[in-house]
């Protein structure tokens, strides 16, 4: 998602900061998110259409009324934010749909869905709302819709996910991203709860064989997490266990590699990990493997 | 510098009638001595477009109007025309201008029709005139309206007076 400060955003449409918020304030558009430090971000779409509107209107209320009508040309986070605050499903998948026109999947999802999910999220501490508990279900299922287009893997290495994410928690998402990515890359990937009790891993060891095992999410019990690391890693030969959005934390002790907060970014790094270790040929088995389960 | 924009030639219509700049919600005029605004939104009030107007028919700032389209339907409210409704603007744009106003002589000619006259002056096919009209549901109360081409885009200026 492309986006303005004040500044900029004003300048482009020839007005004042101060004018730009006084139409904030009065009309409620444009709609601007807001940066960690309280600074307003505007969608650079929504500034461009309301910069046509001006073209063709006679009124900054009716350039308003037009550009929001006619929405902010390409699907953006804010669009898709307004119809899934209205619970508006139809809404919702047209504009992913619209988005997938100019779009690949994954920047779909890294640039759309992942960010207007996450402008609806509920502070620290705070119940999740119902319209976060909406779009959380709206974007489960759709990304479970597209992992089932996803072509058959081609590569014959594996990737395990746990996720430690929460009920309603964004995080979540992001680890059906990362699965989603890997899949369309013809990884054989499989996402799986931290909460499996971490001595029963023998069979899922065994069927997907997983040169690389991530763990995500923030809100499990830490120890549970680093119980699942160390069986994976007792349990299969040359395995290599890595850190996507801080599952273990930044105490800063931890030798677990980190792929960083963006499913694409790191699916590349996973990729790269395998493209490395794919010359050499590796053995099957872990010798050790029965002794787990 | 301003000694050149002094010398700028004075904007005429197609008539060869001179046009004025004026604030799409305030009225306002700007000033024709300053260098061009960067965009058509007006330094003054932030709420309206700047459009023009022959100098006969466009409103001075404490003058109601309001601007129409070919549709009919409304496109600006002034801030006086708002306080003499009793509207916002936000709520009156995109509706129709038989909402808000109607013609006072409900007997007229057809060629004199309130409504028949804002398409045909919007559309470009008609000079500027005179009308009586009232607020709908409203009796006892008539304004004399000038009713003229304004833009861009085209449309109908409908002052009230």
């Amino acid at each position: 998602m492309s986006v303005l400060r004040t500044h900029a955003a004003a300048a482009m449409l020839g007005v004042s900061p101060n004018t730009l918020r006084s139409w904030e304030r009065r009309f409620g558009y444009p709609t601007p998110q807001r940066t960690a430090g309280g600074h307003r971000q505007f969608d650079l779409a929504e500034i461009e259409a309301l910069r046509q509107a001006f073209e063709e209107t006679h009124n900054v209320s009716s350039a308003i009324s037009v550009a929001r009508e006619r929405g902010s040309g390409p699907s953006s986070p804010t669009r898709l934010r307004s119809a899934l605050r209205r619970f508006d499903e139809v809404e919702a998948d047209r504009i992913l749909e619209e988005s997938l026109a100019v779009r690949s999947v994954e920047r779909t999802v890294e640039e759309v869905l992942l960010p207007s999910i996450d402008g609806l999220g509920a502070a620290a501490g705070e119940s999740p709302s119902a319209e976060l508990g909406f779009a959380l279900r709206w974007a489960a299922g759709w990304l479970a819709a597209a992992k089932r287009v996803a072509p058959a893997p081609t590569r014959p290495e594996g990737v395990l996910i746990f996720d430690a994410s929460a009920t309603c928690d964004i995080d979540a998402l992001h680890a059906q991203a990362l699965e989603l990515c890997l899949r369309r890359a013809g990884v054989r990937t499989l996402l799986l709860t931290a909460e499996l009790d971490a001595s029963r891993l023998a069979h899922v060891l065994q069927a997907i064989d997983p040169r690389l095992v991530v763990l995500t999410g923030r809100r499990a019990w830490r120890d549970a997490v680093s119980r699942i690391a160390y069986q994976t890693r007792g349990a299969v030969n040359l395995v290599e266990v890595l850190d996507f959005r801080g599952a273990l934390g930044d105490s800063g002790y931890s030798s677990v590699p980190r792929l960083g907060m963006s499913a694409v970014v790191a699916r590349d790094l996973l990729l790269a990990r395998l493209n490395a270790d794919h010359q050499p040929a590796r053995p099957r088995r872990a010798p050790g493997l029965a002794k787990v389960s | 510098m301003r000694r050149l924009h002094a010398l700028r030639p004075a904007p005429v219509d197609e008539q060869g009638q001179q046009l004025v700049s004026f604030c799409g919600h305030c009225g306002l005029r700007p000033d024709p001595h300053a260098p061009p605004p960067p965009s058509r939104v007006c330094g003054h009030c932030g709420l309206g477009l700047v459009l023009q107007a022959a100098v006969d028919l466009a409103p001075r700032p404490d003058e109601p109007f309001l601007v129409v389209d070919t549709s009919l339907s409304v496109c600006a409210v002034s801030a006086a025309a708002e306080a003499l409704f009793a509207i916002d603007e936000t709520d009156a744009v995109n509706k129709h201008i038989a909402d808000f106003l109607v013609p006072a002589d409900a007997n007229a000619p057809s060629a004199e029709n309130l409504l028949a006259l804002l398409v045909d002056v919007a559309a470009g096919s008609r000079e500027a005139c005179t009308a009586v009209v009232r607020p709908r549901q409203e009796y006892g109360v008539r304004f004399w309206a000038r009713i003229g081409p304004c833009g861009s885009p085209r449309a109908a200026l409908l002052v009230l007076s």
